[in-house]
């Protein structure tokens, strides 16, 4: 399981992480609000280039949301086998969105 | 449109590569004179100086100034423009649009950028500094980008690496045909396979290399042009236009909505349709980004480009020449010289003086297009033969 807190835009109904300063239909309006729902992982990938400070493999992901159009980059932290389509469950840690597997693992 | 018509009417540009014995200066002003040399007799009234990142290179603040005294330039309009990786394009537009509002009658933009003398992991740091926070936190990169999009793009469309590599086989084709690239060397399907995955699925030769140069082009006001030259290339449409920073904020990732809508905007400008197009400079930092590009563009429909390079479609003497400079993936990308060096290269092509690479047609219309970032702020031009 897990939640990710995200900014909604009042006015459209757009979600934001990270946030904002103004949306893009011009509000400066926003809610924050726990995404506590699985993603859909779009694409991924395994970087063995990665910047200073990173250890390779390093594996990227971004996730689907069915509310608020949202969609997040985040890491594969763990020795998942996760492939693009899979669900996800997608946690911050240290300012880092992190994604874990929601089906067949713990806690659906 | 009615008013002052702008064209180029010299170019210069230094070998594309490592120039370990020079630094950004020499560069600039190497492209600078060879640009001047070309037509010694024409004024230049400014200089627009496109750099990314002389500060982080070099130490350097003011280039342009530091340019405009090496040259001897007093009493000129001069600057300096900064859109990242596409700071060429966007240079190109300072300079068409002080011409065109009659500012200036002429303009010289020179772009460059010395890069070769900071290591693999210093360039990638200096040239992370576009993204977006959070997104750095991850370890995310523009190159590790066009891997997410690249794996995108193979599921939706059912391909593997194959048309990545006709991609870099066609543009090393091209630089080994350009003395000014940086690679001149041809590579074949199984060079691309034997070299390394940097992120998956992409591989050493889906990447543009790190390279030192520069570019120059002179823009003058047509009329005045006239008296210099007899065969002016128009700019008869430029714009430019801008995606969402944070590149997962874009509803369709293989939507490169500021490269669509910059040659949209450009096209409609010069009151000209994709199909009159025959001749593309676009920027192919990697191998999936052209593909992307074409199709955003709309030389093909979304999940077709992919047969483009394979056919020979965009081969120097295919029926659509894309990249005959050798792209970022064989010319090299000095950050701030790449959106110039597009428009030497088309110049060149349209003057018939590319040598073994010349296209075979004679287009009415062509096209280059600058982007900075991962398709975040991108220019595109659009060129007519004024003779």
């Amino acid at each position: 399981m897990g939640s990710l807190r995200i900014q909604v835009c009042r006015s459209c109904g757009r979600g934001y992480y990270p946030p904002k300063i103004r949306c893009s239909c011009g509000s400066r309006d926003f809610y924050e609000v726990e995404l506590r729902e699985p993603g859909r992982i779009v694409t991924l990938t395994t970087i063995y280039v990665p910047p200073i400070g990173f250890e390779p493999p390093l594996r990227v992901a971004i996730a689907e949301f069915s509310k608020h159009g949202l969609k997040v980059l985040g890491r594969i932290d763990g020795d998942y086998d996760l492939k693009v389509g899979d669900r996800v469950w997608a946690v911050e840690n240290n300012g880092v969105v992190v994604f874990s597997p929601a089906e067949g693992g713990e806690g659906e | 449109m009615a008013g002052r018509r702008v064209a180029i009417v010299s170019i210069g540009m230094t070998r594309f590569g490592k120039h370990p014995d020079k630094k950004l200066l020499d560069l600039l002003a190497e492209a600078s004179l060879e640009a001047m040399d070309d037509l010694p007799e024409a004024p230049v009234d400014s200089l627009i100086v496109s750099v990314m990142s002389p500060g982080l290179y070099e130490g350097i603040t003011g280039p342009a100034n530091i340019l405009a005294g090496l040259l001897g330039f007093e009493d000129k309009l001069v600057y300096r423009v900064e859109n990242t990786s596409g700071s060429g394009g966007a240079a190109l537009m300072a300079g068409w649009t002080a011409i065109a509002s009659g500012v200036v009658d002429s303009v010289l933009v020179v772009g460059g950028e010395k890069m070769t003398h900071k290591s693999t992991a210093e360039n990638a740091a200096i040239i992370a500094g576009l993204v977006n926070e959070y997104e750095r936190r991850t370890g995310i990169t523009l190159p590790s980008y066009a891997a997410l999009i690249a794996r995108h793009y193979m599921d939706r469309y059912g391909i593997d690496n194959e048309p990545l590599a006709h991609v870099a086989v066609k543009n090393h084709l091209h630089g080994s045909m350009n003395p000014k690239a940086h690679f001149q060397k041809r590579i074949t399907l199984e060079d691309y396979y034997r070299s390394r995955v940097v992120a998956e699925p992409l591989r050493v030769m889906d990447y543009t290399p790190i390279s030192d140069g520069a570019a120059a082009v002179l823009l003058m006001e047509l009329d005045k042009a006239l008296s210099y030259t007899s065969k002016p290339v128009l700019i008869t449409g430029i714009s430019g236009s801008t995606d969402t920073h944070v590149v997962h904020e874009r509803p369709d990732l293989l939507e490169m909505r500021a490269v669509k809508n910059s040659v949209e905007k450009a096209l409609r400008m010069a009151g000209k349709s994709i199909r009159d197009v025959g001749l593309v400079e676009l920027h192919d930092m990697a191998t999936i980004l052209e593909i992307a590009q074409l199709e955003n563009m709309g030389f093909y429909p979304r999940g077709e480009a992919w047969r483009a390079a394979m056919e020979g479609w965009t081969r120097y003497d295919g029926e659509l020449p894309v990249n005959t400079s050798g792209g970022l993936k064989a010319k090299g990308h000095p950050i701030g010289a790449t959106g110039v060096a597009q428009a030497y290269e088309i110049t060149l092509q349209l003057w018939g003086q590319a040598g073994e690479r010349q296209i075979k047609s004679q287009p009415t219309a062509a096209l280059s297009m600058s982007m900075g970032g991962f398709g975040h702020n991108a220019f595109t031009l659009v060129y007519e033969p004024g003779w």
